[in-house]
């Protein structure tokens, strides 16, 4: 009796030597080209000739026969990049998709990292409306090390920078008298440097941001300082902005006790007329960050959406949430659609709650969706039951 | 153990549930009493922003901003009367009525306070100011029981409290860290305040001091909030279309309605407020309806 079973239990064996043997890199390349295979970086994996860490050599759920769900699979060896993926409230969005093969190649390639592109290469591949030229560069940026100040998985920042507030800034920049001085003698260290200088380049030597706040140009400080700081001060010479904020929404308020300008409004310097900066939808998440993360969670968002102004009036609308020209907000852009969609108007009441029915009604614009044209609900049918019960 | 002490300890364990509110279907049966206006009754709200209750007769007053209106509703919530003011009503926002009949309006449109009495059909018009000539960007109000008149500043985030001649007489603000108040609420001798961006409700008492501050979790985007006599809190979530019930001490115990258009979901709501009877009233401005809650 026992001499069967030790019997059974080497054919098991054998068995199970015969199948492990068969994910074996040299078993692997009878069928797929070694030469894909190498590089100046190679994944350890693939040097140890070991496929069937990653790779189930029969079947598998998961697109290439992985093992897992890629970013999960990453995680098994990779621990401390999950455990930073973990712990911070902004990740890349290939990241929050699980697709690191977007930036990284698994088997070899030829730069550390396995990244699929050197330096800032790999960063315009979606990030190209960061690739300007300037007059005067940060040197960082020119040389294409975005990862001197970016982190490529995760950041407490939105922008994935390493560092918070003005600490990146003064890893580099020391501060020196001179430094001190400049910045009228403040405590360095509270100072939102990025709020001022453009930390890819500019068109003069200090990075300042383009468009200046004319008591700033004019080194005319006492016009604003000196004097109580609240939204008084401002509306002192744009009285005429008062108006905007009396609708039945409005922005003011937003700034508490101080003043509610500057919650939005760069006093200094901004990139664009209003002294905003061009990266706008960094301060609409300051408050509305909840928008932001459904947004981020979404499969389908709507183009340019961190331009949150072309479709949004920053200071106030008479509309809800806010909208440019109420709810022919999308014709600005989309004025061809209008005229061969699904009745809108008083002449479609919306069942639900005998509201005219607009773009609205069936996209999710505002934080997009996760079905086709940020739809609120599948085109196949999910949508369109909603009122055509019948169907 | 027999099935009567089973059924005894399931008993007990569902009152220590429903205490700590961990029992959330039992305690959040609200459901629909009635709209203002009722689906049948041919009147349409364009932009209901606000909601006032008139305890002693029993009527509720609309505000519709789009429109332009005060719109008011029976105690069952019948249509009564639109009111525009004789045209003075252009994009009203809020309003309070006095135990006298007569209403103050919050008009946006050129930031001032109407006093309007009905009767006369008189309608005055003020600018409050602060004592430096800071203009005062009205917001919400509300009367107390002897009809004083607390007002919300959207430009300092504060609630300040107005003596007959509108001035200024006590100012109810969250100090330097706060990010300004978007609505609050009279209970009890008490002021309530929701400082939104923090998800922080402030107390004061009437002399303006700050005697407790509630942080509440599990919130999006609140916008409003109500307090009924049991000392409970209950949070409008605009974004989310919900609204978060919280006990005396700020621990969530439910919430309720959800995002959408059919009646009983929110979209884009703006207000909430308790009526004569008990019932919340959420006022939804997308979908262009006051949902009237009991339970």
């Amino acid at each position: 009796m026992i001499i069967v079973h030790a019997r059974k239990l080497l054919l098991l064996a054998g068995v199970i030597l015969l199948f492990s043997s068969a994910g074996h890199a040299s078993d692997c390349f009878k069928c797929h080209e070694a030469t894909g295979f190498s590089g100046k970086v190679v994944h350890q994996p693939v040097a140890d000739g070991d496929c069937t860490i990653c790779h189930s050599p029969h079947v598998s759920r998961h697109k290439g026969l992985l093992r897992q769900a890629e970013a999960r699979l990453c995680y098994s060896c990779h621990e401390e990049v999950a455990a930073q993926v973990e712990k911070k409230t902004y990740l890349h969005q290939p990241v929050r998709q699980g697709q690191c093969s977007e930036c990284h190649l698994p088997h070899a390639a030829d730069g550390r990292g396995l990244l699929a592109k050197k330096g800032s290469a790999l960063c315009y591949g979606c990030h190209s409306e960061t690739q300007n030229a300037y007059k005067f560069t940060h040197k960082p940026f020119q040389r294409g090390q975005c990862n001197v100040c970016h982190t490529a998985h995760a950041s407490d920042d939105s922008r994935l920078l390493k560092k918070l507030g003005s600490w990146l800034c003064l890893d580099c920049h020391k501060v020196t008298a001179r430094l001190k001085k400049t910045h009228l003698g403040r405590d360095l260290g509270v100072l939102d440097c990025l709020s001022c200088h453009n930390p890819h380049g500019g068109a003069e030597r200090k990075l300042l941001r383009t468009v200046s706040h004319q008591p700033f140009a004019d080194r005319e400080c006492e016009t604003c300082h000196g004097q109580p700081s609240g939204t008084g001060l401002c509306l002192g010479c744009h009285e005429e902005s008062l108006a905007s904020f009396q609708v039945v929404h409005s922005h003011l308020g937003v700034g508490g006790t101080a003043n509610a300008c500057t919650v939005c409004h760069n006093p200094h310097v901004g990139d664009r007329p209003g002294l905003l900066p061009k990266n706008e939808g960094r301060i609409c998440r300051s408050c509305h960050a909840d928008t932001f993360a459904r947004r981020d969670n979404m499969l389908h968002q709507h183009a340019n959406w961190n331009s949150c102004s072309d479709c949004h009036q920053g200071h106030g609308a008479d509309n809800p949430a806010m909208l440019k020209n109420g709810q022919d907000v999308c014709a600005q852009c989309h004025e061809r659609h209008k005229a061969f969609s699904h009745p809108m108007g008083e002449a479609a009441l919306d069942p639900r709650n005998g509201k005219p029915m607009d773009c609205l009604t069936c996209h999710e614009a505002n934080t997009g969706s996760m079905f086709k044209h940020f739809l609120r609900g599948s085109g196949e049918r999910g949508l369109c039951v909603q009122c055509h019960q019948s169907y | 153990m027999s099935v009567k002490q089973i059924t005894l300890g399931f008993g007990v364990l569902l009152a220590i549930l429903s205490h700590s509110g961990l029992v959330l279907g039992a305690a959040g049966s609200w459901s629909t009493k009635y709209q203002l206006p009722q689906e049948d009754s041919g009147v349409r709200l364009e932009q209901p922003v606000s909601v006032a209750v008139d305890h002693q007769n029993q009527r509720y007053y609309v505000v519709d901003a789009a429109k332009g209106q005060l719109v008011s509703f029976d105690k069952a919530g019948g249509f009564l009367a639109a009111f525009n003011a004789g045209g003075e009503l252009q994009r009203p926002v809020a309003v309070a009525k006095t135990s006298g009949g007569s209403l103050w309006v919050i008009e946006r449109s050129i930031n001032k306070l109407l006093y309007i009495n009905p009767k006369q059909q008189k309608v005055r018009k003020f600018a409050p100011k602060y004592p430096d000539g800071t203009e005062v960007f009205l917001s919400r109000l509300a009367l107390d029981r002897q009809d004083r008149l607390f007002v919300l500043d959207r430009m300092k985030g504060a609630v300040l409290l107005l003596d007959d001649s509108l001035e200024i007489s006590q100012v109810y603000a969250g100090g330097s860290t706060t990010h300004g108040f978007v609505d609050f609420k009279l209970q009890q001798g008490e002021l309530w305040a929701l400082d939104a961006l923090d998800h922080t409700l402030y107390r004061f008492d009437l002399s303006g001091t700050v005697t407790k501050k509630l942080k509440l979790s599990g919130l999006e985007f609140p916008t409003a909030f109500e307090v009924d006599n049991a000392g409970s809190f209950y949070l409008l979530d605009r974004h989310a279309g919900t609204v978060v019930v919280y006990g005396m001490n700020g621990m969530r115990s439910y919430d309720f309605l959800g995002k959408g258009k059919w009646s009983g979901q929110l979209w884009n709501a703006t207000d909430l407020l308790f009526d004569w009877e008990g019932r919340l009233c959420v006022v939804d401005e997308g979908n262009g309806r006051v949902e009237v809650l009991t339970r």
